[in-house]
């Protein structure tokens, strides 16, 4: 049975997820709340396997949060459940060490296999358009190129922090930085560009 | 003697050209060998019409001279385009003309100034009043459709199976909607070029185009060698997507190719396409011609539309690489 929590801030589309799971025989939804912190409470000591992560620009982002999950040991298996097209979350996602991308439009049947998929332990990413890696490189500072691709080539915060001799917070907040610029929308939103730093005000998931 | 003359000021120019006139005339009648009677005679009256004419004549010549450098700075005036700028009038012929010339090249400095200023200013606005509708339409409009789709899918394991088609059928509908209203969202807010870049952004340009609009394109995009500032990426986009509206609208074509090349010096976009051609009326007036024209103002672009080679329409955006 695959231990399912769902994260996503728009009502409506909370309880057709739950809706939709609970006809499923071999997936049980042990969490289905709309903010970071509800969920939380509602999780208590409960551990999923997999977690749908809503990815909104405007009011939260499933992106931050994912990174900050799979920062911890032995974290879910992460699916980012995305209203924007694939193609302009295969980089941050992939920065954000996410295990699959859904679109909002595509027909269930593909959400419901990315989360089998993933509570198997398969990545199920879109693959990265052509001019994507120039696009983004010019949106980062050039200090935090060399943390981008090493978070690109699957490095945890603590090994990136050794290699470049820095403090992990200070990687932290960094990485948190690049994936606030790298969200689908963040350059025509400079004034929600920047997350919180890590620790910040939005609580983490107690996800071991 | 006539260049000294059209070097002097306007007034001084017909003053000493009608002084010249009525001192030829004056000499004529002193020294020359003209009497006049009272009545004239006819063979008098002769003579007096020719040096009249002979007179005017001249007079006509020489004003027309002083004249004309005002009459060519008019013309230039007439024939000035708001949305072609950086045309200016020459400045030469008599300190008058040279300081009307230059005051009305500053004058039109100023206006094109304040006009590329104000377009921006506008542009801006526009865009950002897209942005805000497209975000609104995607995450409330769009995830209410999502959010019904997900209800209508979850519904199918407790109705009858007899209604079984009519609820795959909403689902679809729902489903449709939410691909919609993205794709309405897109147009406003060209997210892929925000995220993908220029070139892939034109790529899904082309490729939504042509699903929507059944039309073949046929693309040849360049990568890009150097770096287009933002507004520059915007302008091409935009310009591009008019230019394929205006297609997927007017033009009945069957194929469409998309362009972006970089020269030495200058980055050009051409859409261009097999089409029926445009209207003579429409290649200045239309307000999707007219918007492209502004944009491609605002960033020191070229800005053409004309009859494509063979048949249909090629729209072309030039770029210099000194602006870019």
């Amino acid at each position: 049975m695959i231990r399912l929590a769902l994260l996503d801030d728009h009502p409506a589309v909370l309880v057709g997820l739950q809706r939709v799971v609970e006809q499923e025989p071999d997936i049980a939804v042990v969490g289905a709340m709309p903010t970071t912190a509800e969920l939380a409470r509602q999780l208590g000591d409960r551990r999923p396997d997999v977690l749908v992560v809503d990815h909104d620009v405007a009011r939260s982002d499933g992106l931050a949060q994912c990174r900050r999950i799979k920062d911890r040991p032995h974290p879910p298996g992460v699916i980012i459940y995305s209203a924007f097209d694939k193609r302009t979350l295969a980089l941050p996602a992939r920065v954000a060490h996410a295990d699959a991308v859904v679109d909002k439009a595509e027909p269930v049947s593909a959400l419901l296999a990315a989360i089998r998929g993933v509570a198997r332990g398969e990545t199920m990413l879109p693959s990265v358009p052509r001019g994507t890696y120039d696009a983004a490189a010019a949106r980062l500072d050039g200090e935090d190129l060399p943390i981008f691709a090493m978070l690109l080539g699957g490095e945890t915060l603590p090994a990136i922090a050794d290699a470049l001799r820095a403090e992990t917070d200070e990687i932290a907040w960094r990485a948190q930085r690049i994936i606030g610029r790298l969200r689908p929308g963040a350059a025509i939103q400079p004034h929600e560009r920047e997350l919180e730093p890590a620790g910040g005000r939005v609580p983490d998931l107690p996800l071991r | 003697m006539l260049a000294r003359l059209s070097s002097l000021p306007l007034f001084w120019q017909v003053f000493g050209t009608n002084a010249l006139v009525l001192v030829l005339a004056f000499l004529g009648l002193v020294f020359g060998p003209v009497t006049v009677s009272v009545p004239p005679h006819a063979t008098e009256l002769v003579v007096l019409v020719a040096g009249l004419l002979v007179m005017l004549a001249i007079n006509l010549v020489l004003l027309r001279r002083a004249f004309m450098p005002l009459d060519q700075l008019a013309d230039t005036m007439r024939r000035h385009d708001p949305l072609s700028p950086g045309r200016r009038v020459r400045v030469e012929g008599g300190p008058v003309v040279a300081a009307l010339a230059q005051t009305f090249n500053e004058m039109l400095d100023r206006l094109e100034f304040e006009r590329r200023e104000s377009a921006r200013r506008a542009l801006l606005v526009q865009e950002g009043e897209r942005g805000r509708i497209a975000r609104e339409l995607h995450d409330e409009v769009g995830q209410t459709l999502t959010g019904v789709m997900l209800q209508v899918e979850g519904l199918s394991g407790a109705i009858p199976e007899h209604l079984r088609p009519q609820l795959d059928e909403l689902r679809e509908t729902a489903r449709q909607g939410t691909e919609d209203v993205r794709r309405i969202a897109r147009q406003l807010r060209p997210e892929a070029l925000e995220d993908l870049g220029l070139q892939s952004a034109l790529a899904a340009l082309a490729t939504a185009f042509g699903e929507q609009a059944h039309v073949r394109v046929d693309r040849h995009l360049e990568p890009p060698r150097l770096p287009l500032s933002e507004e520059q990426e915007l302008v091409i986009y935009r310009v591009a997507q008019e230019a394929m509206t205006n297609v997927a609208r007017h033009a009945q074509a069957e194929t469409v190719e998309l362009r972006l090349e970089r020269a030495a010096d200058e980055v050009v976009l051409t859409v261009r396409d097999d089409g029926r051609g445009l209207p003579s009326a429409a290649s200045r007036s239309s307000h999707g011609i007219r918007g492209m024209r502004e944009r491609a103002m605002l960033i020191g672009a070229g800005f053409e539309i004309k009859p494509a080679p063979g048949r249909g329409t090629e729209v072309k955006l030039t770029i210099p690489v000194d602006a870019a």
